[in-house]
């Protein structure tokens, strides 16, 4: 009997010790799972982190100090209008709202006898121009914001609400940088090969041209264009 | 008394078995842990790097919000204070200009109708059995985008990242960046205008529905709402770093 219960206490032991080293083992597992590429990728993102939040502290930084500036302004009621005046005019800028001429490409899209342009080459070659660091855009002269359109609608491609003929050839202009021109033409020219390797792009016979221009001038997008949709924005629609 | 005898003996050879089985386990384990542990001591030494690492990113993303945080008020406050200047000194109609302006950037907050579209990878993907189509690619949000401009979207903004004129999607390596910022599934995208008409953009695409058939599995999912929150461009007081090409001309 007294063999029996020391004999069950040596088997529980033995049995918990097991699970332990199953635990241990486990863990070991999991451990050896981590390659010196997971670590490299960690790193990345923390160094990432770390450049953003430096980046972030200082703007932060220029921001106080501004609104410092701004409180005396409204205290003393001597406000720099000026400073005011070209922060409005650059928001501007960036939000498509004035005209702009610089060096860029033009993208001139075309196809042969019969045959329509589609959306979607325009909508690619935007969408890698935005990639590739242009900071204006535009069809045909429509300058592209955030929220432009480009679809089919029968013969026509609809660009900001306005109708060009699919029949016609397309321009696509942008302000590029002219440092890197070497480096963006040989992209264009991945992503036209790519588009011409389609059997139905073939058989529509398109011609993609790309040309560098010293200077060109893109068009600003009127505040009241359908592109903006203002009404929406301001809430004006609720 | 017999039958006694031979059930106990019975009883102990089980018993003896199962221990025989249980310490073989137990010197198997013993022997392979202890193999482990000598030959992976530099893959423990990784392994501690990278727990240190995992330690120092965590306090990296929490500081990362509480400088957002402070930038969105301090921003929200030169904003307030640019507005009140110029009111008191006369000038509200550039006031509102300024306003009308930073409203069509992209640099302030907006909020209406609209309808939050989710796009995820499918669920359990599984490496070795599923293909690289059942990940969501950046061709997928940048199509997405297209399909909801093209429906009349008035403010768009993935992972909550306000897309601008100058916003781009794209896959670096592994990863999906968006304004600089790196996107990890599932991927939001808010968009305010007509919910239905939005709604039916996605519902209605055919790339869409390919994608989200068993094979493939991606995950599409609508929502309309009738608020949807799309904030502000996060680098509105550093813009001019995408504009340089375009001053002074």
């Amino acid at each position: 009997m007294k063999q029996a219960i020391l004999r069950n206490i040596a088997f529980t032991a033995v049995c918990i010790i097991l699970g332990i080293l199953i635990a241990l083992q486990m863990k070991n597992v999991n451990l050896n799972s981590i390659s010196e590429e997971n670590l490299a990728s960690l790193q990345t993102k923390l160094i990432e982190y770390i450049d953003k939040n430096a980046e972030l502290s200082a703007r932060n930084a220029e921001l106080y100090e501004y609104v410092r500036i701004l409180e005396n302004d409204k205290a003393s009621g001597n406000a720099q209008i000026e400073s005011i005046i070209r922060e409005k005019e650059r928001a501007a800028l960036f939000a498509g709202l004035r005209e702009v001429t610089n060096y860029g490409i033009v993208i001139r899209v075309s196809c042969g006898e019969g045959a329509e342009v589609r959306d979607s080459v325009l909508r690619q070659f935007v969408n890698e121009l935005r990639n590739l660091g242009a900071q204006a855009i535009a069809i045909n002269d429509e300058r592209l914001v955030a929220t432009s359109e480009i679809r089919n609608s029968g013969s026509q491609i609809i660009i900001n609400g306005n109708g060009y003929s699919r029949i016609e050839p397309f321009e696509i202009k942008a302000i590029t940088d002219p440092q890197n021109e070497t480096s963006i033409l040989d992209y264009l020219e991945s992503i036209r090969t790519a588009i011409l390797a389609d059997s139905q792009i073939q058989n529509d016979q398109y011609t993609i041209e790309f040309l560098p221009m010293t200077e060109l001038t893109i068009p600003a997008l009127s505040e009241d264009s359908i592109a903006f949709r203002i009404d929406l924005l301001s809430g004006q629609n609720q | 008394m017999s039958a006694n005898t031979g059930n106990s003996h019975r009883f102990s050879l089980r018993q003896q078995l199962m221990l025989f089985v249980v310490m073989l386990l137990f010197g198997f384990i013993v022997t392979n842990h202890v193999q482990s542990v000598r030959a992976r001591s530099e893959t423990r030494s990784l392994a501690v790097i990278y727990q240190q690492r995992e330690r120092e990113l965590n306090e990296q993303i929490k500081q990362s919000e509480v400088l957002t945080q402070e930038n969105t008020a301090l921003n929200q406050r030169k904003n307030e204070l640019i507005g009140e200047v110029l009111v008191d000194q006369g000038y509200a109609e550039l006031s509102l200009e300024l306003e009308r302006i930073r409203l069509l950037a992209g640099f302030t907050e907006v909020r209406g109708p609209g309808i939050v579209l989710t796009l995820n990878d499918k669920p359990d993907y599984a490496i070795l059995k599923d293909s690289d189509a059942s990940l969501v690619h950046d061709g997928d949000i940048r199509h997405a985008l297209d399909l909801l401009r093209n429906a009349g979207v008035a403010a768009l903004s993935v992972n909550d990242l306000r897309i601008t004129n100058v916003s781009y999607i794209r896959c670096i390596g592994s990863t999906i960046r968006c304004n600089q910022y790196r996107m990890l599934p599932p991927f939001v995208i808010k968009a305010l205008g007509d919910p239905a008409q939005l709604a039916e953009a996605i519902a209605g695409d055919p790339m869409f529905s390919m994608r989200q058939l068993p094979d493939i599995g991606l995950v599409v999912k609508v929502e309309t709402v009738e608020e949807v929150v799309i904030p502000a461009f996060a680098e509105s007081d550093r813009f001019g770093a995408y504009i340089t090409l375009l001053e002074g001309n």
